[in-house]
């Protein structure tokens, strides 16, 4: 049989002469067909070597960027990396340091060494002999042309400052200058992906730095592994706290108690700032736009500390936890609803409204500190929670209306700052999924109404329509005939907005849509006391749009399903209604739902046994049919079994005295004094039961409102099992003999026959 | 897979060389994976274990001295002697939050298990009846509460993590909200109450067992030796039922399932209760007890429902293996045993401890989790504090690790593709037009426009000195045409 795999001599040949048509081909077949080179002889893979190699040597574009692309399929082939491995990685290293040369070049090279490096990594020999002897070149090319292609350079030597880290250690210092400089100047515009990996890089940075102050005081103080790192830290949150303290010049934030108390507990050390990271900010009040560099300064330094708190490491580290939740508590706490302007600033009103902006975004960049950490640290956060949560609530706006009690939000600041807001949520989100049981529920009951509001349609128009409105009646004071003009020239274009107002809605954005939905799971299923009113408006929206998703897709989208689900499942304390029966409709074949309107038992170790006991109760039934051949009256047999059972719980009640107050009880203990088969032929008897009566349960249905009149006769309870017996006569002829058998072991249906041959 | 079996004891007389085995895990399938722990004497319930591959730890409350010993696991005796204030009777934890929701905004979320990884919090019950707790990855004693009047006997957490029950010598139960124990308090005259408390049963409580389920369906079993077992809910926390057996109840291990409760008693027998019966009268499933009943059980004679190996020792404890079939037992005596559920019949005996057994735990893993090599040196756990300290919120100062991303270890081929078709259109010529556009030496311009830089520079600076001079002649001549003028 002929293996489908690729000849090398086909690629090899296919090399020679490199067009990009080919190269897929190539790729896929060096990479499913590993046989192929695994099997190949020893000529032919430093044919193949050899051929790649030149490829990356030629000055040809093409060729480079096709000889890259083999490397990084070659370098997961164990064989080819021991033979090849140090060619490959000259060769790369000449395309990286290659002054001009095209970044798709370059690219591919990098990431030719990083799948080379990646395949090497772990293997002892293999490391010693070509990687470490390697590797400070790479890591100085690729530092040296790291503005290259930033999105592909950063994360290579993220890994390798992780995991080569005493290879990179007399790289440090070029690394961080490089590091800073993107820190201070780019960090703004580059996305979160590559955001986080200068963040991350920085923070491993300061896990590879020898420690600088080990020796303080003269001590011999052992310095530990993480000095560097917690000290980093704690440099941070200075820096962030001296951040902050500009806002002073702007609101009044040294008035505040609770922010004094804040601003206390952080460490202090004005004197260094010769480490800070940042120079000094420059803020011009004439110039209001500048004021949103304080921001986006405490932006950074808040990714930074989630980059300290929240990388992997490979020792476990000491981390000033409750520092760092206190800091975020403090940028939490700067909120424009509570603080006042600083009296100069009150004046201006395009000042005092980018300063409040620019508060919101501090705020929510300490809600994601807080979210970062929540997410990684879990429970450890609870002992802060009752700040955090007042904290938290803050950032909301809210107006507060002469006369009413209720604090009412701010619905238009809400959705200026819908971002932020929404970053509140997912923290609160991650917040609840630690514990069950919160105390204070002012935070959740604003947010379910900032939510119902994100979650309406939004339409450009309202403040529109209310200058119109306004406009007309201003114009209606005026001349009549001047108004039509007016009116005519200005409603022109409005003349959609006027007559389709609907056609400029707009729904909420998806994001938004699916936090709040999973903030509303949470809200349903943590928090079992709930106030109604919150509930109900949680309950209106999900089932409004679940059959607002029906009746225009079809399906109900997965987390609404889950919703309705844990809406059933989780109702709140001591509510009357459910809505099982909405939700029932609205998610057909729904199997949680399902489960719960038809709810199966557990399934008993007894059940095991159920073979055994069949073939038992099978040998007595034949043992009974003979008898009953003989007997041709069963009545006679069951009548003494029937006295047996009630002497029974005569006697159990006599010798034991133990006080049986319940039907139930007594029957129960019935049965443990009957000896054990009798008990398992109870059980088996119970299945089978079961079993025809849901088969002949619907067949039964319109009987049994025949046979209920039969029943009135029967005084006592037990009468009313004889009319269940009384079924089975109506069962398929094959079945009755069956049944009876089973019977025949209980005493119950003897009289119910007996009583039915009574009646008639 | 493998399931492994960690039984601990009460120890006996003096242990004058620390030599003393007290406790072992063992695997309850084979041979392999014996661990023994020295120096592990405890009470009932008194101590506690975090897992079974490598990095988890195992604390014991030390039986009459005021200490923790944590073990690593795989070593034998204890890695830290942690001294607290008083001696600990019985000792719980509280996981860090097992992940109940998955959101879908954050699924990236697949690091490993960091090495180093602690449980949220350590729970321990005192002699005096106090209840410590200590949060473990920073050591801060969060919550001293004087909870009983006697010792405490027992203390498990619900399996969220959000309720801690304790029951105590003085026959009562108390229902916590951790939430309240652990917060950092601002006012100090906010006074921790437990949420619910218990006071049904009339003799001291001796184990308490709560099952896995949602908060919402969450059972809190109870059993005393008053010979009662009592079952309440934890929404409101409502007696649904009670079971009363001829004998005092030492222990109690609830099926995973919810199918069948095992009760070790004080003659030594196991008495299963099954919780779904078939009613006699109509043959169907039914459950036992609920709506407050008060169930009576008679006596097993038949012994369809009891276990008597242990006979006459009072069975002290109990486990579950992973699917319910295999019963783990331990008595006063130190004997131990693993017998299946159903035929009622002694699978395995294991090592005996010679004295009474405390505790059993049964955890299942996998065999790569037990492959893992056992790290010697692994980092210690923070000292506990001997100090309450919930006042100061920044002394909080965790040793944490954070797992690392799981390797990507297969390579997605046709994506790599996808890029490379991508990327080849770089080279391609989709125009037509046939024409290739040749760089000079980009070198050699650039020096090229260098030095052309240079001489603008200096063409400029000559400009320069000819305007300056221009300008002051021009000053001068204006200055001297003024003098004049004001001369005059």
């Amino acid at each position: 049989m002929s293996s489908p795999e690729i000849p090398l001599a086909v690629i090899l040949s296919l090399l020679d002469n490199p067009e990009a048509s080919t190269l897929s081909y190539i790729l896929k077949s060096l990479y499913q067909s590993k046989h192929t080179i695994t099997k190949a002889s020893k000529s032919e893979i430093n044919h193949l070597i050899a051929k790649t190699t030149n490829l990356l040597n030629s000055k040809n574009g093409l060729k480079r960027w096709y000889g890259s692309h083999v490397v990084q399929i070659l370098a997961m082939n164990p064989i080819i990396l021991t033979n090849g491995g140090t060619g490959f990685i000259v060769a790369l290293l000449k395309i990286i340091n290659e002054i001009g040369v095209p970044v798709i070049n370059f690219t591919n090279a990098a990431l030719g060494l990083d799948k080379l490096i990646q395949g090497i990594r772990g293997k002892p020999v293999l490391t010693r002999e070509i990687l470490t002897p390697n590797l400070p070149n790479i890591i100085s090319s690729l530092i040296e042309n790291l503005n290259k292609d930033l999105y592909t350079v950063l994360p290579i030597l993220k890994k390798l400052l992780f995991k080569n880290t005493t290879t990179f250690k007399p790289f440090i210092n070029k690394f961080e200058t490089k590091l800073n400089s993107l820190l201070i100047n780019n960090f703004h515009n580059v996305d979160e992906s590559l955001k986080s990996d200068i963040v991350q890089s920085y923070a491993y940075l300061n896990l590879v730095k020898p420690s600088q102050n080990s020796n303080q005081g003269g001590q011999n103080v052992q310095s530990l592994p993480d000095d560097q790192w917690r000290l980093k830290i704690f440099k941070i949150l200075d820096e962030l706290r001296s951040t902050v303290l500009i806002y002073d010049n702007l609101v009044e934030l040294k008035n505040d108690r609770d922010i004094q108390d804040l601003l206390n507990q952080l460490p202090e050390n004005e004197s260094n700032t010769k480490d800070y990271i940042f120079p000094f900010l420059q803020i011009d009040l004439t110039e209001p736009i500048t004021v949103i560099q304080i921001s986006q300064r405490i932006e950074v330094l808040s990714h930074l500390i989630i980059a300290f708190l929240t990388s992997p490491t490979p020792f476990a580290l000491r981390i000033p936890l409750g520092l760092v939740i206190q800091s975020s508590i403090l940028l939490l706490s700067i909120s424009p609803n509570y603080i006042p302007f600083q009296k100069d600033v009150g004046r201006n009103d395009e000042l005092k409204k980018i300063i409040t902006n620019d508060l919101a975004k501090t705020q929510s960049h300490g809600s994601m500190i807080l979210y970062e950490i929540t997410k990684t640290y879990k429970k450890l956060v609870l002992p802060h929670l009752e700040s955090i949560l007042s904290s938290l609530e803050v950032v909301i706006p809210i107006k507060n209306e002469k006369g009413s009690k209720r604090v009412k939000i701010n619905q238009d600041s809400c959705l200026a700052i819908e971002p932020e807001l929404l970053l509140i949520l997912k923290t609160t989100v991650e917040l609840m999924k630690q514990f069950q049981g919160i105390n204070d529920l002012d935070l959740i009951n604003k947010l379910i109404d900032v939510s119902i509001l994100f979650l309406q349609k939004r339409t450009p128009l309202d403040d529109l329509l209310e200058k119109q409105d306004q406009k007309q009646q201003q114009s209606q004071s005026q001349n009549k005939s001047q108004k039509k003009k007016t009116k005519n020239k200005d409603s022109t274009p409005l003349s959609d907005v006027l007559s389709h107002a609907e056609l400029f809605e707009l729904n909420a954005p998806k994001e938004t849509v699916n936090i709040i939905q999973g903030f509303f799971e949470v809200v349903i299923k943590r928090i079992p006391n709930l106030t109604p009113n919150s509930r109900i408006k949680i309950v209106k929206y999900v089932i409004s749009t679940a059959t607002l998703e029906k009746s225009t897709r079809g399906l109900i989208s997965d987390k609404l399903t889950r919703l309705l689900e844990a809406i059933v499942l989780y109702p709140s304390e001591g509510e009357t209604y459910s809505i099982l029966p909405i939700a029932k409709r609205l998610l057909s074949n729904n199997e949680v739902l399902s489960l719960l309107t038809n709810p199966r038992f557990p399934p008993l170790e007894t059940k095991f046994k159920q073979s055994q006991i069949q073939e038992q109760v099978e040998e007595q039934e034949d043992e009974d049919e003979d008898e009953e051949i003989v007997d041709a009256e069963p009545q006679i047999i069951e009548e003494p079994k029937h006295l047996e059972v009630s002497d029974v719980i005569q006697e159990a009640t006599k010798t034991k005295q133990v006080p049986i107050s319940e039907q139930e009880t007594k029957q129960s203990m019935v049965f443990k004094k009957n000896d054990e088969i009798k008990d398992k032929t109870v059980l088996t008897f119970a299945s089978e039961q079961s079993k025809t009566e849901s088969e002949e349960e619907s067949a039964n249905k319109t009987r049994s409102l025949e046979e209920k009149d039969d029943d009135e006769d029967t005084p006592s309870k037990r009468m009313k099992i004889i009319s269940e017996g009384s079924k089975t006569v109506q069962i398929p002829e094959n079945k009755i003999g069956e049944e009876e058998e089973s019977d025949s072991d209980f005493e119950i249906p003897n009289i119910d026959i007996g009583s039915d041959e009574d009646e008639e | 897979m493998e399931e492994i079996v960690y039984y601990n004891s009460e120890g006996h007389g003096d242990d004058k060389n620390a030599a003393q085995v007290n406790a072992f895990a063992t695997s309850i399938h084979t041979q392999s994976h014996n661990y023994a722990f020295r120096q592990s004497s405890s009470y009932p319930h008194g101590s506690v274990i975090t897992g079974t591959s490598a990095g988890d730890r195992v604390f014991v409350a030390s039986r009459g001295k005021a200490l923790i010993n944590v073990y690593t696991w795989g070593k034998e005796s204890p890695d830290q002697r942690i001294p607290i204030p008083e001696q600990l009777t019985s000792l719980t934890l509280c996981p860090n939050s097992p992940n109940v929701y998955n959101e879908e905004y954050d699924v990236e979320n697949d690091s490993n298990f960091p090495k180093f990884r602690l449980p949220y919090l350590l729970v321990g019950g005192g002699l005096s009846g106090k209840i410590y707790v200590w949060e473990l990855n920073s050591g801060l004693l969060l919550c001293v509460k004087e909870a009983h009047y006697q010792s405490v006997n027992v203390l498990k957490t619900t399996s969220d993590g959000s309720y801690l029950v304790s029951g105590g010598k003085d026959a009562r139960v108390l229902i916590w909200k951790i939430i309240d124990l652990i917060s950092f308090v601002k006012d100090d005259d906010k006074v921790i109450k437990p949420v619910q408390i218990i006071s049904d049963n009339t003799l001291e409580i001796t184990d308490i067992f709560i099952n896995n389920s949602i908060h919402q369906d969450s059972k809190i079993y109870t059993v005393s030796r008053d010979s009662t077992i009592r079952v309440y809910e934890t929404t409101n926390f409502q007696l649904i039922s009670t079971f009363i057996v001829g004998q005092q109840v030492e222990s109690i291990v609830v099926d995973s399932a919810d199918r069948a409760i095992y009760l070790g008693l004080n003659n030594g027998n196991i008495r299963q209760i099954n919780i779904y019966e078939p009613n006699p009268a109509t043959n169907v499933l039914e459950a036992k007890g609920g709506y407050g009943k008060v169930i009576t059980l008679s006596e097993d004679h038949q012994l369809t429902n009891t276990l008597t190996h242990h006979s006459p020792n009072p069975v002290t404890s109990l486990g579950l293996s992973l699917d319910g079939s295999l019963l783990v037992s331990g008595d006063s005596s130190g004997k131990i045993t693993i017998s299946d559920v159903l035929s009622k019949q002694i699978v395995k005996e294991l090592k005996e401890l010679n004295s009474k057994i405390t505790n059993i735990e049964v955890f299942s893993t996998h065999k790569n989790a037990l492959n893992q090599t056992i790290d010697k040196t692994s980092k210690a756990i923070p000292p506990f504090k001997r100090v309450i300290s919930n006042k100061n919120p920044k002394e909080q100062d965790v040793v944490f690790q954070v797992g690392e991303d799981q390797e990507e270890q297969l390579f997605n081929i046709e994506e790599h593709l996808n890029r490379v078709s991508k990327e080849s259109l770089y080279f391609q010529n989709l125009n037509g037009v046939n024409s290739e556009v040749v760089f000079a030496n980009d070198q050699q311009s650039n020096n090229g426009s260098n030095s052309n830089d240079g001489e603008l520079v200096q063409e400029l600076q000559e400009k320069v000195t000819k305007l300056t001079k221009a300008y002051t002649d021009i000053r001068k001549l204006y200055e001297d045409l003024y003098s004049e003028h004001t001369n005059q």
